[in-house]
């Protein structure tokens, strides 16, 4: 209720604010400008690098010393360490890098970002910026209209930049015309207590701007317009960069793995950087003095002093963070360790895709191979088999190791098949429907027809699981059992099975309808050993004594279970891998 | 007038109904004439192979094919 209720509340206030306040109008309007800016930035570069900078910093973890370098480079370009961190932890997922190269590339990122204060406080606040704010806007806006895509990256970097000085220039006017009326400086605080509240009004302010680099360069400008006291900026610098982890945690908290990884390490990185910059403030201060003589800065360029302290304190964080890397890589993995519940989401869906049938189609296919894999990794499971002792394996055309195989695998796998529709299938299944339903609206009706039956294949295989679910209980029970005849029978059922698998799996990337139309009739002609009423067995077991009548009704039932199990496999081949509809549907036995 | 108007949405119907089913008949005749070639080949194959399992194996995938020449 309180959550629902902040949002509009914090609306009232920036209106309230806004209302009564002229002069904190224009610091709050320029704000905005400054992150409408950065985002004009950020998607400028995407369009003008065109996986450039992916490719850069995909090559670029070989050693951390490497990661650190362009992770600070790359956002130093970008100025958007956020985007960097996107980026990172989409690599990470894909394991196109390692989790300490994202490390690396994560903490070389946050000082990249402390470039924005020095951008700020060396242009923003010394020249008439807005002048030049103006002209970067209207070539952007004309280089945005181009129609090839690096101008109008360009362009988008140029308004960006604009946006951001204007920004700046916006936020300083407030502050100067808020000094004729208003001297925040005079409630300055200081001391331990000074430390605490700027600190907490720092990351507060990062918070609720949801941006560092707005709130370094809103700090810079009070400052430079003497609103704010220099001690006061620094505490409000390190409060800004625990309030970015803040916003990274709250955001990775719907992640994966490797997003809550990432996130935790960064904050960790944070906070010890905080500490160690509070714990020392005043060294640290004296430090930057001393550092600023040798540099070039005059004494009494405040603006300069918080952006070189701000740096200094990021790479004192990482020297200091470097030697432990190993330890919180161990850390991060066993505190977040892969989630094998994860759900499952589609690879090769995207509503971009609907556009253009014949790709729509492909993906779905691609999509639904996807499902099938994972589906019957579970029927492997389901049955007491491991996938990979039954495929790859030449068993020949008389199968004559595999009963060997079956009758040796007779340890249960613990898998739960209705936790994992629910937790893995359920998402994507939903996801191929959407897909294909929206991509059939732009077909032709051949093409429609495709989708109708790729729609209906992954409704079998979905269908699969809820046989394996009732086949699962009594062949864990029967394998094991000390009656020889049922739990031959039952290893019947699993061969059979395999057997269905294994020769889907052989046919899977046949390129000739014909080769696959042939071996899927054979497969199916098979199957007439798992009708267990039609070919006797179960009667002459009954008969015989051999079986007791309540095992009778289980392999009565499950005979016919395991019989849908592998009629809709070939189904579902046929479906996948005939492209002629003409031969798909006589296949459709 | 409505009645000449009838008879030619009637006329183009079936003009219709007859190039999809001339279509039709087109791909049926490519298609077994690309199936007797495989079925072909297949013999081919089964003369040449000297392991006794994938003969049989080929031989009933050459039966196969056989009853789907005679659906098509």
């Amino acid at each position: 209720m309180f959550k629902k209720l902040i949002y509009p509340l914090f609306l009232l206030l920036i209106g309230y604010i806004l209302f009564f306040s002229s002069d904190a109008k224009i610091i709050i309007a320029g704000i905005a400008i400054f992150i409408v800016g950065m985002i004009f930035m950020e998607d400028g570069f995407k369009l003008f690098s065109g996986g450039m900078l992916e490719k850069a910093l995909k090559k670029s973890t070989s050693s951390l010393p490497k990661a650190i370098a362009s992770g600070f480079v790359a956002t130093a370009i970008v100025q958007s360490s956020s985007l960097i961190s996107v980026i990172v932890i989409s690599f990470l997922s894909a394991e196109l890098i390692t989790l300490s190269g994202a490390i690396g590339i994560i903490f070389g990122s946050n000082i990249g970002t402390t470039t924005t204060a020095w951008i700020v406080s060396s242009f923003g606040v010394k020249i008439e910026i807005a002048q030049l704010a103006m002209s970067m806007v209207i070539f952007g806006v004309i280089l945005k209209l181009h129609s090839h895509k690096t101008y109008q990256g360009i362009g988008m970097i140029l308004l960006g930049l604009g946006f951001v000085f204007l920004g700046i220039a916006y936020m300083k006017e407030g502050f100067e015309t808020l000094r004729n009326g208003l001297h925040l400086a005079e409630y300055a605080i200081e001391g331990s207590w000074g430390i605490l509240v700027y600190v907490f009004l720092g990351a507060m302010a990062t918070v609720i701007i949801q941006s560092s680099s707005a709130t370094m360069a809103l700090i810079i400008t009070a400052l430079a317009t003497q609103q704010i006291l220099y001690i006061n900026a620094l505490e409000l610098a390190i409060g800004a960069n625990i309030g970015t982890t803040v916003t990274a945690v709250m955001g990775a908290m719907t992640s994966n793995t490797n997003g809550k990884r990432l996130a935790l390490a960064h904050f960790i990185f944070n906070m010890f950087t905080a500490f160690i910059a509070i714990v020392f403030l005043y060294q640290l201060s004296d430090f930057v003095d001393y550092l600023s003589y040798y540099v070039d800065i005059g004494e009494s360029d405040y603006a300069m002093k918080l952006a070189l302290f701000h740096t200094l304190f990021n790479v004192i964080g990482v020297l200091a963070m470097v030697p432990f890397i190993g330890h919180l890589e161990r850390f991060l993995k066993t505190k977040f360790k892969n989630d094998k519940k994860e759900v499952l989401r589609a690879k090769y869906l995207n509503e971009s895709i609907t556009e253009v049938p014949e790709a729509a189609i492909i993906a779905l296919e691609k999509e639904i191979s996807y499902l099938y894999n994972s589906v019957t990794e579970i029927l492997y499971h389901g049955l007491s088999l491991h996938r990979h002792k039954c495929v790859g394996i030449d068993f020949g055309e008389d199968y004559c190791e595999l009963p060997n195989i079956v009758k040796n695998s007779v340890n249960k796998i613990e898998i739960n098949v209705d936790e994992f529709y629910d937790r893995k299938i359920k998402t994507l299944y939903g996801e191929i429907l959407h897909f294909a339903t929206i991509s059939q609206e732009k077909m032709s009706q051949e093409e429609q027809y495709k989708v109708y039956m790729l729609k209906i294949a992954s409704r079998d295989i979905v269908e699969i699981l809820k046989d394996v679910k009732e086949l699962q209980k009594n062949t864990n029970r029967y394998i094991k059992s000390s009656n020889s005849d049922i739990k031959k029978q039952y290893n019947t059922l699993r061969e059979e099975i395999v057997k269905t698998l294994d020769g889907i799996n052989m046919i899977e990337n046949s390129a000739d309808d014909f080769d696959v139309y042939a071996k899927l009739s054979l497969l199916e002609s098979g199957l007439e050993k798992l009708d267990m009423i039609k070919n006797g067995r179960i009667d002459t077991l009954i008969r015989n004594n051999k079986i007791e009548p309540k095992m009778a009704s289980s392999l009565m039932n499950d005979s016919a279970f395991a019989y849908d199990i592998s009629k809709k496999l070939i189904h579902i081949a046929t479906i996948l891998w005939i492209e002629d509809r003409e031969i798909q549907e006589l296949g459709e036995m | 007038m409505k009645l000449e108007k009838l008879m030619k949405k009637i006329e183009k119907f079936f003009s219709m109904d007859l190039s999809v089913q001339e279509k039709k008949f087109e791909k049926r005749e490519e298609l077994i004439c690309s199936l007797d070639k495989k079925m072909l080949s297949m013999k081919d194959k089964i003369k040449m192979s000297t392991s006794v399992d994938k003969k049989e194996q080929l031989k009933k995938e050459l039966d196969v094919l056989k009853s789907l020449r005679e659906k098509l």
